[in-house]
């Protein structure tokens, strides 16, 4: 690793999307952005502005069209390098229990079973799941599943962990509890994150920076600093300065959305 | 290559590796399709095919028919009608998992080997499933359509003709699909038995010292298949076209 | 019960109650008789549905993961599924004669179509979110195949050989019907020769409760091998 370099760079990506009919779309148009060691980084965008679509190049899962990502300032050619990725409606193997969704990656890496048991068994506890490993993905609740996802993620110890929209699907509660419990397992174990939301607290609670990408194609229209120490508390939640970052960010969000709107009716 | 020239493509291929592999053999093995077109096409065309083709289509026909008019309101009785579907339902896995051609036999003793037992194979080969199909279509009605047509003070007719029958369209000839595909193979397993009609054409050409004539049945055969579901086809998207039929269901 | 009740006025030659022929069942069956030709059945059936596995299902693997491919053959498949298998009959007399060999080409035809069909399905459809993550984890090539899409597509593999079972009893049926008569077949046709319809009905129906039989065995089988199947794949 350069010392001091990025821990991961973005540089001059795009990516179009051919359709059977009609123009292609374009997702992302000349995105560069870095994102520094240990780093948290919360990215939020108007829905179908192309924030899947980059997670998945830089999980290396499809190939950009222009640009490259570099991991340690090395390109990434295609999945599965040192990043893990948790994604949004989970996407457990139906047919492993929780404990051999955990170990799935751990399989393919070759550790030997005993070993790879283990480790998983850890995750599996460290995300609060003990006495569900042998349970089926369609046996466990939606919060249980998206463990099992985060620590399917975990156990392949990623140094950068990607995440979309992990909890866009779980009601607030356990939205809120597992936003907890993720702050608590990656203070403990710092790794650099890319975290996809729609939520603007989520963003503004587990991030130490926040990047708002425009509407399609995506463009990185605002980014902000969040000044909050770590460990976080509910506290903050409430506090003006929490408030104001909110306020600043809805007004860009609003504004692009409008402008979509405008955009739909008039063509 | 562009994509829509693939099937094609794959036709081509299986033609040619059947014309190398048919002039390797030789036509009392497997006649290449050279020898089908040159031997079969004119028998195709010299009255001795395309008649008797049309006696056995149209007695398909009537047992299909008989078994359509009567599969569709069994299927739609088993569905509304609890009482009915525990009565019937028995009968009906039995009749899905019925062998045909066990049944010739047994239907020969009653029947004789004549018009009536040929119409009523087709009708027990086709009739089970055409009742099936019409049975997990109107099970899958959604009852709150049927609500909304109460709310908007419809009566049972009326709901019947106005929500039900549109509903149960893509079924009906989804059935009728299944149902002809079934036909077609039980006809072919009656007069094939019997020797009588087409199958007495197939059962035939077996004897003869060339597979010409007979591969060239068996495609006649395909076509007529191949023609039905066609047509079945674009019925359905004449008929309903909201419903969009999963590729290769 | 409306079977019973018409029979009951009828000639027995013409249709026989069902009461005797449950009866009947139960004595061929003691006597060993149904047995015996059960047993020599199986052997066709056997060779018949493995051969249609071993290949069917690796075909419609290959159909289901490669869109060419399917592009190519789908059509070359209906086609041949169009025609009736029992037209194949004078066929595979004469490639394979009149016993054994023939009986399982036949089986063969009548369960392959079938299971390559539902495999082709079930292998198109494996939800591609799941490969998703097979691939972001590092799965490749064959990896990916025996690790995401084959667990995935497992239920239809299933459905796929439960429909091809059926087909397969029908078609060993066919086949002691339609070449040398024998096992279930010649008992049939003996009976044929008497007039005996109640034999007839009897072996109608014993392999009719063989199919269901089979299909709820397989069923259970399916319920322990793949238990998340439980709820339908989403
Ligand atoms: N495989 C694909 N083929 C064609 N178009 C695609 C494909 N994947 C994504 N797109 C298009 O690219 C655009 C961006 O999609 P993407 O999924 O990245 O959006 P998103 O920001 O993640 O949206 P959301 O917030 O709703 O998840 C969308 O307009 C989508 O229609
Ligand atoms: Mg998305």
């Amino acid at each position: 690793m350069i010392a001091g370099g990025p821990k991961l760079e973005v540089r001059n990506l795009s990516k179009n999307f051919r359709r059977s009919k009609g123009e292609p779309i374009c997702a992302i148009d000349d995105l560069s952005l870095e994102v520094a060691d240990l780093e948290f980084l919360a990215i939020i965008g108007p829905s179908g502005c192309g924030k899947s679509t980059f997670l998945r190049i830089v999980d290396g899962l499809i190939p950009p069209d222009a640009g490259a990502i570099y991991v340690n300032g090395m390109a990434v050619t295609g999945p599965g390098q040192g990043r893990g990725m948790v994604f949004q409606s989970f996407d457990l193997f139906p047919w492993r229990s929780a404990i051999k969704n955990v170990e799935f990656g751990l399989e393919l890496r070759g550790v030997p079973a005993p070993e790879r048991r283990q480790a998983a068994r850890d995750y599996i506890a460290l995300v609060g799941l003990q006495g569900f490993e042998d349970s089926y993905p369609h046996e466990l609740s939606g919060g249980m599943q998206q463990r099992v996802g985060l620590a399917r993620a975990l156990a392949i110890k990623p140094e950068v962990l990607l995440m979309d929209e992990p909890f866009g699907s779980l009601d607030v509660q356990t939205r809120d509890l597992l936003q907890d419990q993720l702050l608590h397992i990656w203070e403990r174990d710092k790794k650099t994150a890319i975290f996809v939301t729609h939520s603007i607290e989520e963003a503004i609670y587990l991030a130490d920076r926040i990047l708002v990408f425009s509407a399609r194609p995506a463009r990185i229209e605002l980014s902000v600093t969040v000044p909050f120490s770590r460990p976080r508390n509910e506290e903050m939640k409430t506090s003006p300065e929490f408030l104001e970052i909110r306020r600043t960010i809805w007004n860009v969000l609003k504004k692009d959305a409008l402008a979509e709107e405008h955009l739909e009716s008039s063509s | 290559m562009k994509r829509s020239l693939l099937p094609l493509g794959g036709i081509a291929l299986v033609l040619l590796l059947w014309e190398v592999a048919g002039r390797r053999l030789g036509d009392a093995l497997l006649a290449p399709p050279s020898a089908v077109i040159v031997q079969f096409v004119p028998q195709l065309f010299d009255g001795s095919v395309l008649p008797v083709l049309a006696d056995s289509l149209r007695q398909m026909l009537i047992g299909f028919g008989l078994a359509y008019a009567f599969g569709v309101p069994a299927g739609v009785l088993m569905a509304r009608s609890r009482t009915f579907d525990a009565l019937a339902h028995p009968w009906l896995s039995m009749g899905i998992v019925t062998s045909i051609a066990a049944l010739v036999p047994l239907f020969i003793l009653m029947f004789g080997t004549g018009f009536s037992f040929r119409v009523s194979i087709v009708f027990f080969a086709a009739v089970w499933f055409v009742a099936l199909t019409v049975y997990q279509g109107a099970r899958g009605i959604d009852p709150r359509w049927l609500e909304v047509g109460r709310a908007f003070e419809a009566g049972p007719l009326q709901s019947f003709w106005k929500i039900m029958l549109p509903a149960l369209c893509p079924y009906l000839i989804i059935a009728a699909r299944i149902g002809v595909l079934h036909a077609i193979r039980a006809m072919v397993v009656a007069e094939t038995f019997v020797v009588v009609g087409y199958g007495a054409l197939i059962h035939n050409s077996g004897l003869s010292v060339s597979t010409a004539p007979l591969l060239g049945l068996l495609l006649v055969l395909m076509a007529l298949g191949a023609l039905a579901t066609w047509i079945l086809r674009r019925a359905s998207s004449w008929i309903a076209p909201w419903y969009q039929e999963r590729a290769s269901a | 019960m409306v079977w019973e009740a018409i029979a009951r006025r009828l000639p027995h030659i013409v249709l026989p109650p069902p009461s005797i022929v449950l009866v009947r069942l139960a004595q061929d069956l003691l006597s060993g008789k149904l047995v015996v030709a059960l047993l020599g059945s199986l052997e066709a059936l056997v060779l018949g549905l493995a051969l249609t596995i071993v290949i069917g299902v690796p075909l419609g693997f290959a159909l289901g993961r490669n869109r060419t491919l399917a592009e190519m053959f789908d059509p070359v498949l209906n086609a041949l599924y169009a025609i009736p298998p029992v037209a194949f009959v004078p066929f595979l007399v004469i490639w394979f004669g009149l016993h054994l060999p023939a009986r399982i080409a036949l089986v063969f035809l009548m369960s392959v179509f079938e299971v390559t069909v539902a495999v082709s399905v079930g292998a198109r459809e494996v939800n591609p979110r799941l490969i998703d993550v097979g691939r972001s984890f590092g799965a490749r090539g064959f990896e990916l195949t025996r690790k995401v899409v084959f667990p995935a597509a497992l239920p239809f593999v299933f459905a796929g050989v439960r429909i091809g079972l059926v087909r397969a009893i029908n078609g060993t049926i066919t086949a002691e019907l339609f070449f040398a008569a024998i096992n279930l077949g010649a008992i049939m046709n003996e009976d044929a020769t008497r007039f005996d319809t109640a034999g007839l009905l009897t072996v109608i129906v014993l392999l009719a409760l063989l199919g269901l039989a089979a299909q709820a065995a397989f069923a259970r089988l399916e319920a322990r091998i793949v238990p998340w199947h439980l709820r339908p794949a989403a």
